[in-house]
Formats: structure tokens, C-alpha cells, sequence
């Protein structure tokens, strides 16, 4: 594939269709600017400021973008939150749709023929394998990613975070725990 | 012609772990990233849109065995050719053969951001009001797809309830046909697991599904208009009927005896008249015949008030 991928890319280029000074850009963006930390800083900021919470349940592409985070991929945010009677988790089993202004590009697992199958119709199994087990009284809603809106998941916010900051909460907030695979983590005792 | 999509993996019975990977670089070799570039580079340039790209992905004959980014390869060297962009010939000698078409844009360095940060929305202006509400209870198409379309194979023919309206965004299944934006209403329709799998799934999840409105009826017999019995009697006599005036039985006109028995129904239990029911499908005949070929039929305020 590398070398067949070079071949691409030098006829696209002698081509004038592509612009390698643009290559580089897109490279770079994806790779250093979006992320699942810009999430996890969006999930910190809704767990310490109920209004933003409240905003981002209302209009999450509005309240996302407040923090800077906005754009391809991303253009519909809904935000989906987690509660101890109620777990949410996002797939997309036509293909691999995934909010790339707050999580950057999905892992190999999402996009995987055992994720898209299975998290429609086992979740808890799919849980099962991150770890994960939950109540069997809490509810389980899967959401398909099927049209261009694209959901994170608010985790629950860990007992024992009462005296944290912002940014140490973020820390907390996994990419799993934001797709729904996964659980926010537990400060380090 | 059928379509055959490769991506319709919800719910299908494999026996495979997902494997958690570590927060880190999304990519795994140094080809992948580039090969993501390249696919949004050219995508800039505005000969294809996303609709069209997918459907191009997801009809790779060989869609499963490849990994995901070796499916952007397969689709953009696919999307190239079609559009003579370049030649198989000179993607195997890696060198420009011939000379460059025309495009209509080339992404520079300097757009790149600025475009990422804008994204591509595909909320529109609603035409007409929605044909549905929340709470609604509302059956998904049976039917095939016949093209691209966003409807999942394992949420055909269900029954679910509306849970949101989410206004009116490009229809991807005329978007990727070549045939505009045509917008239309989306809902998140949610599905218990029992409707979507059975009745031994698990209690206690379900599955909420983002769907355009051609992909919706209204679920009549969920809102108690008629019982089964009351169906399987009407479809009886529809078929009976059809037979006594020489249709041919051989199941090609199967929904043809559904819709006699749906209209028989909608009469006899007051939802709507004979008169009525004809009325709106003069009034259809009339949209599709001022409307031109290729573009999506809907009525206007004209062709419900008459002939014109």
C-alpha cells in the first residue's frame, strides 16, 4: 500500500489536482490539532458548569464551538449523558461516521466489522470486552449514526472528584468513556 | 439493477471481539494518513460529494477483506477513474500519462484549516412542514435499497417511535444519485431491541436510529386502526379480487394487493374516505406530471385544489 499510495499521490500532484502544501496541512491538523482531548475538555467543563451542561444538551454544535472546537465532521453535535439508570453509546454500522472536532479520527475498534455488528445488537457484550459491566437495571440506548449528526457521549463524572479542577478532570476523560465503550476514569489515589 | 451495499454490518451474527486500542496516533502506518489527506484533497475539489463516496466505498466488491483506509484508497483510485482524472495506468506507473482535466477547485495550504473549521453542514430550509411528530409510532420501508441510502438493512420494515425532529438535511440517497440536495426531514427514531432482534433480546435497550422521512410510514396497525385479522381478511379479498381480473399471481404485484387492502381499511374504518383517498391520488398524478423527470415529486397547494 505505501508504495501504491505514492504512486497516488504523485500523479494527483503532477496532475495539479492536489497541492502538497495542503497534503501537509490536513496531515498535521489530524494528527496534532483535533482529538479526544479537545472532548474530554468539553465533557471537564460540562461536569463543573451546570449552565454549559444544560447548553450543551440544548445545542451541543453551539456550546462545542464556544470552547473552539467546531467544523468537519462535527457540523450537527449532540451531546448524550450518561446516568445511573441510563448508558449511552455511539456507532456508526453503515460506515464509520465519529465526531472528529471533539474525539479527531476513530480507532481501528469503531470502524472494525466486530464493533458495527455487534454494538446494535449486544452492547453489553461489546462492554463486556472494554472491561466494562454495568447494573443489569440500567438502560442501554445505542445510538446508529445513520444521517450527518454526530453524538458524544457525557460520561457520569467519578465519585471522588468533588475538589478537582478543569483540567485534572479532563484527565479523567477517556475517548471510550465519550463514545460509551468506556467509563471516565478514577483519580489517582 | 440491484444495489449491493458491503457496509451493512449492524447486527449481523459474528462471532468476533472488539479489540480496545490506546488513546495515541489514529493511524497505523505511515501510508494511512496520507492516504486521508489525499481522499479530502480531492474532495475539495468539488467533482464528487460525500454521498457519492460512500456509495462508491460501500460497493467495493471486495469491501470486507480490505482495512478501512485501504476502502478510502480503493474508493478515491474508483472515483478518479470514472471521473478521467487519471488511468489505471498511470496509477500502476505512478507518473501523469496525459494531460489534467479541468476540476472546479484545488484546496491550497492556506484553505486547509479554514475549511476543516467550517465543515460541510447539511441542515437546510424545510420545504413543507414535518409529516411527523414526537411520539409518533412509524414504520421504516421494507423495500430494498435500489441505491445508496442510509436506512440499515437490520431496521427494515420496523416499527419505532419518534423521539426528536432534527430539521431538514440533504437527502444523502438523491445526493449521491447525481440528482441535488432535495432535502428532507430527519428524525432520531428509537427501536426497542425485542422489535429490532426479537423477542428474547434484552429488555432494557434499544437502538436510536437518525432517518430521513421517505424512510417512514406512519405505523397504522400500531396505532390500533385495524387488527390483524382485519388485514389478513382485507389482503385476502384484495388478492381474491386481483385474481378475478386476471392478475398474473406471481408475486410481482404483491404490494399492489397491500396497498388495495390498505385503502379498503383507511375506507371502512372512517380514517379516511374513498373520495379522499382519490382526491390526493389526482392530486399526485398532477405533481408527477409538472414535475421533470429525475427530481423528487411533491405536492403543492395547486394540485391538491384541482385540475389546472
Amino acid at each position: 500500500m505505501e508504495l501504491r499510495v505514492r504512486a497516488l499521490e504523485t500523479v494527483l500532484t503532477q496532475k495539479g489536482y492536489v497541492d502538497p502544501a495542503a497534503l501537509d496541512e490536513l496531515i498535521d491538523a489530524y494528527q496534532t490539532r483535533v482529538g479526544p482531548r479537545n472532548g474530554a475538555r468539553v465533557v471537564a467543563r460540562a461536569w463543573v458548569d451546570a449552565a454549559f451542561k444544560d447548553w450543551l444538551r440544548r445545542d451541543a454544535t453551539a456550546a462545542v464551538a464556544s470552547l473552539g472546537y467546531q467544523g468537519r465532521q462535527g457540523e450537527h453535535l449532540v451531546a448524550v449523558e450518561n446516568s445511573p439508570g441510563r448508558h449511552n453509546m455511539v456507532v456508526c454500522t453503515l460506515c464509520s461516521c465519529y465526531p472528529w472536532p471533539v474525539l479527531g479520527l476513530p480507532p481501528v475498534w469503531y470502524k472494525s466489522t466486530a464493533y458495527r455488528a455487534r454494538a446494535v445488537r449486544d452492547p453489553r457484550g461489546v462492554l463486556a470486552d472494554f472491561g466494562v459491566t454495568l447494573p443489569e437495571s440500567t438502560e442501554i440506548r445505542v445510538w446508529d449514526s445513520t444521517a450527518e449528526v454526530r453524538y458524544l457521549v457525557i460520561p457520569e463524572r467519578p465519585p471522588g472528584t468533588e475538589g478537582l479542577d478543569e483540567e485534572a478532570l479532563a484527565a479523567l476523560v477517556t475517548r471510550d468513556s465519550m463514545i460509551g465503550t468506556g467509563l471516565a476514569g478514577t483519580p489517582a489515589p | 439493477m440491484t444495489y449491493r451495499s458491503h457496509a451493512e454490518l449492524g447486527g449481523l451474527p459474528v462471532d468476533l471481539a472488539v479489540v480496545p486500542e490506546p488513546e495515541g496516533d489514529p493511524f497505523h502506518a505511515p501510508w494511512e494518513p496520507r492516504a486521508h489527506a489525499l481522499t479530502i484533497a480531492m474532495g475539495a475539489t468539488g467533482v464528487w460529494n460525500l454521498d457519492m463516496l460512500r456509495s462508491v466505498r460501500e460497493t467495493l466488491p471486495d469491501y470486507r477483506q480490505r482495512s478501512y483506509y485501504e476502502i478510502w484508497y480503493g474508493a478515491l483510485v474508483a472515483l478518479l477513474e470514472r471521473h478521467g482524472l487519471a488511468t489505471a495506468d498511470e496509477l500502476t506507473a505512478g507518473a501523469a500519462q496525459g494531460p489534467a482535466r479541468p476540476v472546479p477547485r484545488v484546496l491550497d495550504a492556506g484553505q486547509v484549516w479554514p475549511m476543516l473549521r467550517k465543515g460541510a453542514p447539511t441542515l437546510r430550509p424545510a420545504s413543507r412542514s414535518a409529516r411527523f411528530a414526537v411520539g409518533d409510532r412509524v414504520r421504516t420501508s421494507a423495500v430494498p435499497a435500489t441505491g445508496h441510502t442510509r436506512l440499515p438493512a437490520y431496521a427494515r420494515g420496523r416499527v419505532g417511535i419518534v423521539e426528536c425532529l432534527r430539521g431538514a438535511h440533504v437527502y444523502p440517497d438523491a445526493h449521491a444519485a447525481g440528482l441535488g440536495e432535495a432535502p428532507e426531514w430527519l428524525y432520531a427514531v428509537v427501536f426497542t431491541a425485542a422489535e429490532l432482534w426479537g423477542e428474547d433480546a434484552a429488555a432494557g435497550q434499544s437502538v436510536a436510529i437518525d432517518l430521513w422521512e421517505p424512510y417512514l410510514e406512519p405505523a397504522l396497525h400500531e396505532r390500533g386502526v385495524f387488527t390483524w385479522p382485519e388485514w389478513a381478511d382485507a389482503l385476502g379479498r384484495a388478492i381474491a379480487a386481483a385474481r378475478g381480473r386476471g392478475d398474473p399471481d406471481d408475486g410481482t404485484t404483491y404490494y399492489q394487493h397491500w396497498l388495495a387492502a390498505l385503502e379498503s381499511l383507511v375506507a371502512a374504518k372512517g380514517v379516511g374516505t374513498e373520495r379522499e383517498l382519490l382526491h390526493f391520488r389526482e392530486a399526485w398524478d398532477r405533481a408527477a406530471q409538472r414535475t421533470p423527470h429525475g427530481a423528487p415529486v411533491a405536492l403543492a397547494d395547486a394540485d391538491l385544489a384541482g385540475p389546472g
